[in-house]
């Protein structure tokens, strides 16, 4: 009860409401634009947050979140190109309406299915997050160290076909992780006299030039013709009662799914699209609709992919893991004004988590009205020629991590994260299982060796505390799994290469 | 070359490159057991031992006529073009870094944009030189005014 009191009474008293709205209106944008995901589009806004008190800049960061995998939906719909991959299931019945000059009626399906969405995940973030985390209250050295290790086995998941791209992608991470001072001993490593490495190097700056300046260099290097143009007088209409009437179970459907999917870790919304819109074929009365320009075809992935995004924030703020590229950044966003998400946050300052709650609410209700006043400027957007919006993306990245340290050498870095992440997209190598050895690289080295200075060097201790022992086990089981489903995965396409000759 | 096999090369080069700096980690008089040079040292190993294997995964795969081709696809299936032309967005970036505090955020931040936009094949004229304009312009009021951010005044300050 004080929880929601506290909550009602932020909304008066804080910046909630206009970050929510500004966040949500950023997101829809953002996710508009073809080739800027959530994750680019939040680390735009990670330089901005600096000044703004903690609540607003959290609050901010996960409203862009929301709104993003909504706007991606809008090119999907319009240029059948999607503006986030989650919203490439959306791009098939969506794209079939806008033939059928039903594009309006499309992109009101989906705000109505991004809303059921978006409500359920929060609902559940909300109920799930607490008792989580009162389960971390009891943690010790050796829990952290373990609660790393598991972290990392995500890596299993989050790999995208190639697991050694996977491991060698997160030793990546670990490596720039170790850069700076030791944190037991005090001597540098890594830093070559430079001053500005003595603390080690900045997450954020990295986490910029991964996404941002990576993705922008492969879009520069993308040959476009520019002929892909939609219609500017496209009106959003929201689905009439017949509409909805026959897309409650798909929203339903895909709300169930994206909460699954984002309670697994690596899973994404990506897949939870899939899923989703496979699920609602078959239970479909028409499922002969689908691909064919069906409101459940598109109510589904929509669903699917907004529950994900409330739900996936659930190992964020629990446990302080980022299990997706845009969680990442929203952690980047934590450390920057000092926060790490975890239990100790919850019981330190639980105002900031309601905060967040009570803003993801405001953002939810927010989406709908934002949504139909910011199309006619988002389709505006989406026909804006390429090589402006790449230019400016890039002068705003850089204005931005300038505007961190004031420092030229700050820009040196998020050029050299970028070209790392040019080269990780052409070799293929996720960039998720990078960020999560950087966030964790520290955690995992610094509670390992505290645990062994505690235990005078006896690595026993980790056996001694029961949820070490714990951490450790689901992550050896959850390795053992992934590496018997890689192991099955290639007998199966081994026996079908068979089959075909 | 295949472009998975490149990449576990390239992971074996950075691992020694990482090993050899790694040694250079100086020990304290307040050492533990591990060291400040013994998490790096364990990662060197295990990339070099990861990428090795990647390397001989692959090669084998190949010389068996196995392997299927790295999946990347869009940009990346011509990737000298692609390459050339992040490296001229690179040059460009690295220049307008170099260039920010002697001659000030404006009119470096115009040369990026303008740079960048013909670059990427927008015809030179008049508009586009307002834009690049317009908009170092509009990005100053942003951070300078509004977030009062203390951008680099550069040969401007002096001149005033």
């Amino acid at each position: 009860m004080d929880a929601v009191l506290t909550s009602i009474s932020m909304l008066g008293t804080t910046m909630i409401v206009p970050m929510a709205i500004l966040g949500m209106t950023w997101g829809i944008f953002g996710g508009a634009l073809p080739g800027i995901s959530p994750s680019i589009t939040m680390a735009l806004l990670l330089p901005f947050t600096y000044t703004m008190d903690p609540v607003s800049a959290i609050v901010l960061l996960a409203s862009t979140y929301i709104g993003a995998e909504y706007g991606g939906s809008i090119p999907a719909i319009l240029i059948r190109t999607p503006g986030t991959n989650a919203s490439a299931a959306t791009m098939i019945d969506g794209y079939e309406m806008k033939k059928q000059g039903k594009a309006g009626e499309a992109l009101g399906i989906s705000l109505q299915a991004s809303t059921v969405g978006n409500v359920i995940g929060i609902v559940c973030l909300i109920l799930f997050t607490a008792p989580l985390s009162q389960l971390a209250l009891a943690f010790k050295p050796t829990s952290y160290f373990a609660l790393g290790i598991l972290g990392l086995s995500v890596i299993v998941s989050v790999s995208e076909g190639s697991l050694f791209k996977g491991v060698i992608a997160a030793l990546i991470g670990l490596m720039i992780a170790t850069i700076g001072t030791d944190p037991v001993t005090g001597v540098g490593r890594f830093t070559y006299g430079q001053a500005d490495l003595l603390t080690g190097v900045p997450l954020i700056l990295i986490m910029v030039g991964l996404f941002a300046v990576g993705e922008v260099l492969e879009q520069i290097a993308t040959k476009d013709d520019g002929t892909v143009r939609s219609d500017l007088v496209t009106r959003l209409k929201w689905p009439s009662w017949t509409v909805q009437k026959k897309t409650w179970r798909a929203n339903l459907i895909g709300s169930g799914i994206g909460v699954f999917c984002g309670i697994m870790p690596g899973a994404g919304g990506t897949v939870a699209s899939f899923m989703a819109y496979s699920e609602a074929r078959r239970f479909s009365k028409t499922p002969e609709e689908f691909g064919k320009g069906s409101d459940e075809g598109i109510a589904a992935p929509e669903a699917a992919n907004n529950a994900d995004a409330g739900v996936g924030l659930i190992p964020l703020l629990s446990f302080g893991i980022p299990a997706s590229n845009s969680t990442a950044i929203l952690l980047g966003g934590f450390l920057i004004h000092g926060l790490i998400p975890g239990p100790v946050l919850f019981s330190k300052d639980p105002t900031l988590l309601y905060g967040l709650f009570t803003g993801l609410l405001v953002a939810s209700a927010a989406l709908v009205p934002v949504a139909f006043l910011t199309l006619s400027s988002s389709i505006w957007l989406v026909n804006r020629p390429k090589p402006l919006l790449m230019a400016f993306i890039l002068a705003l990245v850089f204005s931005g991590a300038y505007s961190i340290n004031n420092s030229v050498f700050d820009l040196g870095l998020v050029l050299a994260a970028g070209v790392l992440g040019f080269g990780m997209r052409f070799f293929g190598m996720p960039m998720l299982p990078t960020i999560l050895g950087l966030v964790l690289g520290y955690m995992i080295e610094a509670n390992y060796r505290r645990s062994l200075v505690i235990s005078g060097g006896d690595n026993a201790i980790f056996l001694e505390d029961p949820i070490a022992v714990g951490f450790l086990a689901v992550a050896a089981l959850f390795l053992i799994g992934s590496i018997v489903r890689e192991v099955r995965k290639r007998r199966r396409i081994k026996i079908e290469r068979e089959a075909v000759i | 070359m295949d472009r998975d096999l490149a990449c576990g090369l390239i992971g074996t080069a950075i691992a020694l490159a990482y090993l050899n700096a790694a040694a250079d980690i100086p020990t304290s008089a307040l050492g533990d057991t591990v060291g400040a040079a013994g998490v790096p040292h364990l990662l060197g190993y295990a990339l070099a031992a990861v990428s090795v294997a990647f390397v001989a995964q692959r090669a084998i795969a190949l010389a068996r006529g196995k392997a299927a081709e790295a999946r990347t696809g869009g940009v990346f299936d011509d990737p000298v073009p692609a390459f050339a032309s992040a490296a001229g967005t690179v040059l460009i970036c690295a220049a307008f870094v170099f260039l920010l505090e002697p001659v000030g955020y404006l009119p470096a931040v115009a040369f990026l944009i303008f740079a960048l936009c013909v670059y990427q094949r927008v015809a030179i004229n008049a508009r586009l030189a307002l834009i690049a304009t317009g908009g170092a312009f509009a990005l100053w009021l942003l951070f300078a005014v509004l977030l009062s951010v203390r951008m680099p005044a550069g040969i401007w300050a002096e001149m005033i």
